[in-house]
């Protein structure tokens, strides 16, 4: 990591980090079926994540990473966007390029985690408010 | 999650090939290529002699399309490519009833003897299924002379296509239109050899992004993120392709403001 990071990068890294979190809670509640409400409130949370990495798109390379990789999972998602993701991968930092990388090596599924232990919705919220109100 | 819809055939095609070697095509380029820079590879020059071409043939293109209105206007008016429908006298033009789309049908001669559909409107320029339509309706009346009339409008029209043939040849604008579709078939060859090289090229990469922006078929966060992309690839392009990326990309922040 060469230049300082913008606000908006050092933003998108976190709500990338609270994604990625949120991301599997969302999937874990899903599966489990403990509670329809629990399951569809984790994904309100995960859209209103994304929903901010898209505001940050036009200011942030990290944002546009993120993006193009949650868009890209979607099979109907162009290839283009992984080709995006490559022409931008020397601009990635942190867990965004590592996720990056990780993404431009595997054909099926973009981005493939490892399974973690699933965070509570209060946990998740409370990430996002730090990152916006930080 | 987000709402994705299907991509075009073309585009999810493109995407397969780009997967393997955008990145290793990214990472061999120069941060900062000049214009004429040697560092060029021979991908990037071709792509840079097509992205020019097809620049050439946008601007032929455009002057074939004046050369074509032109040769129109020295045609007859029912001629001519114009509105599909018309409103039947003493009707009223309620917004949306008419189509707005011009087809290149003549418009008939007999336009007061056309039937009126139930908005109003008459078929001014109809084809041979539009004329079928009308005699399925209208043999649920008077079979035989509904037939009658399907066949003189049938000979009608083949009259008037004829007609109109000839007032386009003799304006030129028979010629004009195999140009254009000459020069459209060109031009779908230059943009399919820019595609095939965006896996070794980060200039086919951009400027075949700019392609899909302008076609505007995309949804808007796709066309979104294409924007985004462009600019952050921006400092690596090179020529006029760099040029054309800066138009498009203040484009699209006027548009924003």
């Amino acid at each position: 990591m060469n230049a300082p990071l913008s606000q908006a990068d050092e933003r998108a890294l976190a709500l990338w980090d609270c994604w990625r979190e949120q991301k599997e809670r969302a999937e874990y509640l899903g599966e489990s079926s403990r509670s329809r409400e629990k399951a569809d409130a984790a994904v309100d949370v995960l859209v209103a994540i994304e929903d901010l990495l898209q505001a940050d798109i036009d200011s942030s390379v990290q944002a546009l990473a993120a993006v193009l990789m949650i868009e890209g999972r979607d099979e109907s998602v162009p290839g283009l966007y992984r080709a995006a993701l490559s022409a931008i991968r020397p601009q990635l930092v942190g867990t965004i390029a590592e996720a990056a990388a990780r993404a431009l090596v595997q054909k099926a599924e973009m981005p493939h985690e490892r399974a973690r232990s699933p965070a509570d919705r209060r946990d998740a919220v409370s990430c996002v408010s730090r990152v916006v109100a930080g | 999650m987000t709402t994705m819809t299907a991509s075009t055939t073309r585009r999810a095609a493109l995407g397969a090939i780009l997967a393997s070697g955008a990145a290793s095509a990214t990472a061999a380029l120069p941060a900062h290529a000049a214009p004429e820079s040697p560092a060029l590879s021979a991908a990037d020059r071709r792509v840079l002699d097509l992205w020019r071409r097809r620049a050439t043939l946008i601007a032929f293109r455009e002057r074939l399309s004046e050369q074509r209105d032109a040769a129109e206007t020295q045609m007859p008016q029912w001629a001519r490519s114009g509105l599909k429908y018309r409103l039947a006298k003493g009707e009223i033009d309620i917004p949306g009833t008419l189509d707005p789309y011009d087809v290149g049908w003549p418009e008939v001669a007999d336009l007061d003897q056309q039937p009126v559909d139930v908005l109003g409107r008459i078929i001014a320029r109809p084809n041979v299924e539009d004329l079928y339509d009308q005699f399925v309706k209208a043999k649920n009346g008077d079979r035989k002379q509904a037939t009658h009339g399907f066949l003189q409008a049938l000979l009608a029209h083949d009259e008037r296509v004829k007609e109109q043939k000839a007032e386009q040849e003799r304006t030129g604008y028979s010629r004009l239109i195999a140009r254009e579709q000459a020069a459209a078939d060109k031009m779908a060859d230059l943009e399919d050899a820019i595609e095939k090289k965006t896996d070794i090229s980060i200039l086919a990469l951009a400027a075949y992004m700019m392609i899909l922006i302008r076609m505007d078929d995309e949804e808007d966060y796709v066309l979104r993120a294409f924007r985004a992309s462009l600019a952050a690839i921006r400092p690596r392009l090179v020529g006029e392709i760099a040029d054309d990326a800066d138009r498009m990309l203040a484009q699209g922040g006027e548009a924003r403001a």
